[in-house]
């Protein structure tokens, strides 16, 4: 238990920091997210289950590897929901990442109305790869604030396959604060999917931090009557070497609201190394909106880099001619919105999952119609 | 088959076809040219029912139906297609299953169940042999990375794989080489029947030497100012349209 009381110093740190009080729509990085509705919510509870590996606790996973445990926990994740996490002492699981071909398949299902607090440390080892799937749920008693941290460590030339699925109530709120450090050569290829939820805030830290380290990260978000789905990454490239591909895109109904903010730091260092970043949104009908902020910040000279942004309703002349050949409006929009979220659903892998989310896309479609 | 009835349109308010006349009957092909501007393209895409185009008078009668007053995809469904003079490149989807939506669509309009998949694959490369267009670009996205020509060959594809009944072909030969010419042409040639009828819009006579109209009309400042036979095309190709403006003016 005295490893488990050196921790004490991040969580206490994190203390000090949450007191400063819960996030502002007045700090930049809150300005299109409103959490006024998650204030006053009393403590609740959240089920974490995982498939294919077991979930360590603290003390287990001190045993295996202190140093390395003390040096990520508290430490990777930054950021108000981060911080208020820590401070509540929130459920905390490790998942140790060995090789393997199965997918892990984790699950992650807030219980009644209130808010829970979820902190997981996920650690590779070397050269490992692992597929690892993350739903994030809610048994639809209430309002419920999911408020998850994760923190993950990927060690020299290992792969991290991450997929995420949100489609929590639409009574229910998600905010999540996901921190990556990736070691030489290691490699994180992830897709978020938000498809429910009232609100759900995503806060994506990629911290490039060793040569040749590389990600590939991707979302979407389908909100729709009042929802609002907000992907924030910060992304450093801080090594030599480095390479990374960003493709968000926002497919948004009546009255919902999607958010991309994107911000790229390319530091001194990072020689050699290469970020592309897309996002863009369809806007499906009245009070639609999608907000995009793609930054670049480059401190080095001779590196490649790219960002870029679109927004607006969907094509007119690709529905002419889709209903030119015989497709009713309804079909040829559903084939039109199937094709702009495939792009980022092909990068989930999955026959199974991919259909399953087309079909989500299908439904959407059909509901907004 | 086709009657179209002193049709005027606009668009934001601007007068583009001032009052056309024209009487296709099943079997027939019929050639529309005329200089830049002049409404060809207009005619095509009022006939298959592009969205942003004022119908201020006048009226089309397509087989017995009123054709103006049925949404885009029905007249599709109902035998009409219309080739673009530029095909639209649509990423993500890919031809072959854009096709099979297109082509179950129409089945159900008529009643019949999905088409097997067996058959529809025999099917599409059957008629992808015809106008000599590569198999690999039947899994690609539409039209995504094609060169013009394999995007005419695809519309002419598209075209053969629906049957349709009256087929728009808006300046199919533009862009065109000589060898994808030919083909294309012998595409819409093997479309000819005497159940089925072709009004297409060229600017010149060497698409006409591989698809022989039957008439051939000038379309100028909105109105068909004459119409021929083939000859009309020849004459056009060697004098230009200043003599029809001519005369038109007087």
């Amino acid at each position: 238990m005295s490893q488990l009381a050196s921790l004490q110093g991040s969580r206490e740190a994190a203390v000090a920091r949450h007191s400063q009080g819960a996030p502002e729509s007045r700090r930049e990085a809150n300005k299109y997210t409103s959490y006024r509705a998650l204030e006053g919510l009393s403590r609740a509870s959240a089920s974490l289950i995982c498939e294919g590996a077991e979930l360590l606790d603290l003390e287990a996973a001190m045993t295996r590897d202190p140093e390395r445990v003390k040096a990520c926990l508290g430490s990777l994740a930054t950021g108000p929901w981060a911080d208020t996490a820590l401070a509540s002492k929130p459920n905390l699981a490790v998942l140790w990442l060995s090789p393997g071909d199965e997918t892990l398949r984790v699950s992650l299902r807030g219980q009644g109305a209130g808010q829970s607090h979820q902190h997981l440390l996920l650690l590779s080892d070397p050269d490992c790869q692992r597929s690892v799937h993350l739903e994030l749920l809610d048994d639809a008693s209430g309002s419920h604030h999911l408020n998850l941290v994760i923190e993950a460590d990927l060690a020299e030339s290992s792969r991290l396959d991450l997929s995420v699925s949100q489609a929590m109530s639409s009574e229910s709120y998600v905010t999540a604060t996901w921190a990556f450090r990736l070691a030489k050569k290691a490699n994180l290829h992830a897709v978020w999917m938000d498809f429910g939820a009232a609100l759900a805030r995503h806060d994506l830290q990629v911290d490039l931090a060793e040569p040749q380290a590389r990600a590939e990260l991707a979302g979407l978000m389908l909100p729709k009557l009042g929802q609002h789905h907000d992907q924030h990454l910060t992304l450093h490239h801080g090594a030599s070497d480095t390479h990374s591909q960003q493709l968000f895109k926002g497919l948004v109904g009546a009255r919902g609201r999607s958010v991309f903010s994107g911000r790229v730091e390319i530091k001194e260092g990072a020689a050699g190394c290469s970020s592309h970043q897309l996002c863009r949104g369809i806007l499906l009908g009245d009070g639609a909106e999608f907000d995009a902020r793609p930054q670049l910040l480059i401190c080095i000279d001779a590196v490649e880099a790219s960002h870029g942004a679109s927004c607006g309703a969907m094509d007119e002349k690709s529905m002419f001619f889709l209903r030119s050949r015989g497709l009713d409006e309804l079909a040829a929009k559903q084939l039109l919105a199937e094709a702009f979220a495939g792009e980022v659903i092909e990068l989930l892998g999955d026959p199974s999952r991919s259909e399953s989310t087309l079909q989500r896309v299908r439904s959407m479609i059909q509901e907004i119609h | 088959m086709l009657s179209i009835n002193n049709l005027h349109v606009a668009v934001d308010d601007k007068a583009i076809l001032k009052g056309v006349d024209l009487t296709v009957k099943a079997g027939e092909v019929h050639a529309i040219m005329g200089p830049n501007g002049s409404g060809k393209s207009t005619l095509c895409h009022v006939l298959a029912g592009r969205p942003g185009y004022q119908v201020t008078q006048g009226g089309v009668d397509y087989q017995g139906a009123d054709l103006l007053a049925l949404e885009p995809e029905i007249r599709a469904r109902e035998g009409l297609f219309l080739a673009f003079q530029y095909p639209v490149e649509i990423p993500g989807i890919s031809n072959l299953y854009f096709l099979k939506a297109a082509i179950n669509a129409r089945r159900k309009h008529e009643g019949k169940g999905p088409m097997p998949a067996v058959a529809f694959l025999r099917m599409v490369r059957e008629k992808a042999a015809c106008v000599e267009l590569d198999e690999g670009l039947l899994n690609r996205s539409l039209n995504v990375g094609f060169s013009g020509g394999e995007k005419k060959r695809n519309e002419i594809f598209q075209m053969l794989v629906l049957e349709p009944t009256l087929a728009l072909l808006d300046e199919t030969d533009s862009g065109l080489d000589i060898d994808a010419l030919r083909v294309v042409a012998e595409g819409v040639n093997k479309l000819r029947s005497e159940g089925r009828a072709i009004l297409l819009v060229t600017h010149y006579q060497r698409l006409l030497d591989y698809i022989v109209p039957d008439y051939v009309h000038v379309l100028a400042g909105g109105r068909i100012v004459r119409s021929g036979d083939k000859d009309l095309a020849h004459k056009l190709e060697a004098e230009g349209y200043g003599w029809i403006e001519n005369e038109a003016s007087t």
